[in-house]
């Protein structure tokens, strides 16, 4: 099985400068600059932002010069994933997705039984006897609770 | 009062009143155990069947409604790592791991338990001490609430996940998304760009399930890919090991009864104080459980006392929200506002007069709290082995139907699906943030209670003309400031000496 492996020291320094970056991005395009800010603390809608970029950068900072330390230079600890693996993943997000985008238009139950399928298949379920019954009433008993229980309208 | 609470008791125990109070106790675990759905939704739902019921017939109602529900979400959160309710959120992270190492009887048998401890020590602290405990939620002002929500907020980012500073960051985070949308205070939009949907801010619930929920089920995913052809047609939970896994002995009870008791002293204070709710008590009672804990290495990897803290405080905290509702008319969360609306239905005013011209009403109250845990222990003892059968379809049917289960329930909040979009945006971020070891607990919790710490530090230096010293001007401020300074210094010293493990995992492995 093919597997990614990632470094943890090298994911957590890119984490670190992501969040600088952010930071940056927040106090100097984001937050909102026409807003007054007071002198000192600023009582304006900017002023939690304002510390949430400054607490980004400062924390941020920290953790990236963690990762210069002894400590962290002995930690030879990895992300692993296997390429399967994220298929699988990708399949069953995408399943969300596809949910998402498609369940106003081809209507709540036919979407959610085809996806529930697919998934199921994806994730190595091959009998008919339990994916057939499980398509077909879970989007049921989810639209009945919904249209007579809670009288919503599914789509 | 003795008097008032026999009068109360004989109110409920009466075989109409007792049936329907099983079926709100049941109408609540069964709608607050759908992932998605909660309580609230239940009491809007079943107002309208109170319109032909008396005064106290409604109350008894709708109280076991709104007790079941907060139950009811720690039912699917320890089967399926998908929290029903917001507030059984802090559950999945110690429950759905007992339940993947087949413990999930006892997991819900404890969930139980200390939910049913935690809500009756909170109605005793509501009968017994519900003016006092008013009394205090008035010493706190904006800068004591600003305090508070930091020291929370330290707590849960220093001791959770492996590091500290990605346990703030991650805390931070959550405060930043929670200034998505108007600001409080002035109308003015903020990160919005120009979208509608933002300007009201996140749906809080499709954050959650994003951050927390998703990455949780992908990584459960992941791993099917290592498992051998066949066996993802297996269980998701594994059966238990022995009959020791499926119930709570008396001696595990034992050792987890200072931990309900100290989780339910914290649900008090977070239901009696507005705005903070169960959801922030679960994680902040989980934090103090495992710090307190001489097995901290076991928390997030299926420990009981973390599902013991978790529900005993997020229940702690039902008989506690009555407190601001009963003395002041002030509803503590959504739920309870809900409540109230349905108590101005029948004719009810609540504040200060209501003790002296509705003694009898409020007696009901506090009997029908009491009465309806009593009811949810022996209704959920009979009942748990049904649901806990859903442990015993496979892997990979269950997995599809969970995750199709969020999407429906996410739309449902509020029939928009751009909700479903933010969930799956959120999911992820999670799954990154998840990969790189930062924790989400703090970034929930952050989310919480970001509007409350905005709204308070803003008005805090308001009134102080934007002095700092505010912050320090009375004692429960230093106590706050002592509290956030020892806590970090411990967590600092203990991780040095330690060399660094985590206290909280909350992977959920």
């Amino acid at each position: 099985m093919e597997i990614i492996k990632l470094k943890k020291i090298r994911v957590t320094q890119v984490a670190s400068l992501g969040f600088i970056v952010f930071a940056l991005l927040l106090y100097f395009v984001f937050n909102p600059r026409w807003v007054p800010d007071n002198r000192t603390f600023g009582v304006s809608p900017r002023t939690v932002p304002n510390l949430c970029a400054y607490a980004f950068a400062a924390l941020g900072l920290v953790l990236f010069l963690q990762t210069f330390g002894k400590k962290a230079k002995a930690d030879t600890s990895i992300v692993e994933l296997s390429l399967q693996g994220i298929k699988m993943m990708a399949v069953s997000f995408l399943s969300v997705v596809a949910w998402a985008v498609c369940v106003k238009t081809t209507h709540y139950i036919p979407t959610t039984g085809i996806l529930l399928c697919v998934d199921m298949l994806v994730l190595g379920q091959r009998n008919w006897k339990v994916i057939l019954p499980v398509m077909i009433l879970f989007p049921l008993a989810f639209w009945a609770l919904f249209t007579y229980g809670f009288k919503m309208t599914m789509p | 009062m003795l008097e008032g609470l026999l009068s109360g008791f004989g109110n409920v125990f009466t075989i109409d009143h007792l049936l329907l109070l099983f079926g709100g106790v049941m109408v609540g675990v069964i709608v607050g155990c759908i992932p998605g759905l909660n309580g609230l939704m239940a009491i809007t739902l079943c107002i309208p069947l109170t319109y032909v019921m008396d005064l106290n017939t409604a109350l008894i109602f709708l109280l076991g409604i709104y007790n079941g529900g907060i139950y009811g979400g720690s039912i699917s959160a320890i089967l399926l790592g998908t929290p029903g309710a917001a507030c059984a959120t802090c559950t999945v992270l110690d429950g759905f791991p007992m339940a993947l190492k087949g413990q999930s009887g006892k997991a819900l048998k404890m969930a139980l338990f200390a939910s049913v401890q935690g809500c009756i020590t909170s109605c005793l602290v509501l009968i017994f001490f519900a003016r006092p405990v008013s009394r205090l939620a008035l010493y706190f002002g904006p800068d004591e609430y600003t305090l508070l929500v930091l020291m929370a907020l330290t707590m849960v980012g220093a001791v959770a996940g492996e590091s500290m500073i990605k346990g703030l960051l991650a805390a931070v985070l959550g405060i930043w998304l929670s200034t998505i949308g108007m600001d409080p205070l002035a109308a003015i939009s903020r990160y919005s760009l120009g979208n509608t949907y933002l300007m009201n801010g996140l749906q809080r619930t499709a954050v959650f399930f994003g951050l927390l929920t998703m990455p949780m089920i992908l990584n459960q995913i992941e791993k099917i890919a290592h498992q051998k052809p066949g066996e993802q047609r297996t269980s998701l939970l594994p059966p238990p090991a022995s009959k020791a896994d499926t119930r709570v002995s008396f001696k595990e009870w034992l050792s987890a009864l200072p931990t309900m008791i100290r989780g339910s002293l914290i649900g008090v204070v977070f239901g009696a104080l507005p705005a903070l709710g169960a959801t922030p008590a679960a994680f902040f009672s989980y934090q103090v459980a495992s710090q307190h804990s001489k097995h901290k290495e076991q928390f997030g990897k299926g420990c009981l006392q973390g599902v013991a803290a978790s529900e005993s405080a997020n229940n702690g905290t039902v008989g506690a929200t009555f407190v601001p509702l009963l003395a002041f008319g002030i509803p503590g969360d959504s739920d309870t506002a809900m409540l109230l609306t349905a108590f101005m239905i029948k004719g009810i005013s609540m504040g200060p007069t209501l003790f002296t011209q509705h003694q009898d009403t409020v007696y009901t109250i506090y009997t029908a709290l009491i009465s309806s845990n009593l009811v949810l222990l022996v209704a959920m003892l009979l009942m748990l082995r049904f649901f806990n059968k859903i442990s015993k379809a496979p892997q990979s049917v269950i997995f599809p139907c969970v995750l199709m289960a969020c999407c429906i329930g996410i739309y449902a909040m509020r029939q928009n699906i751009t909700d479903v979009f933010v969930m799956i945006i959120f999911a992820v971020i999670g799954y990154v943030l998840k990969l790189m070891d930062f924790p989400s607990a703090p970034a929930i919790l952050g989310m919480l209670l970001g509007g409350t710490f905005e709204r308070s530090i803003r008005q805090s230096l308001l009134i102080s003309k934007n002095s700092l010293s505010i912050f320090f001007s009375s004692a429960i401020d230093w106590i706050f400031w002592a509290i956030i300074v020892v806590v970090i210094v411990s967590v600092i010293l203990s991780r040095r000496k330690k060399n660094v493990k985590p206290v909280v995992n909350t992977e959920g492995e």
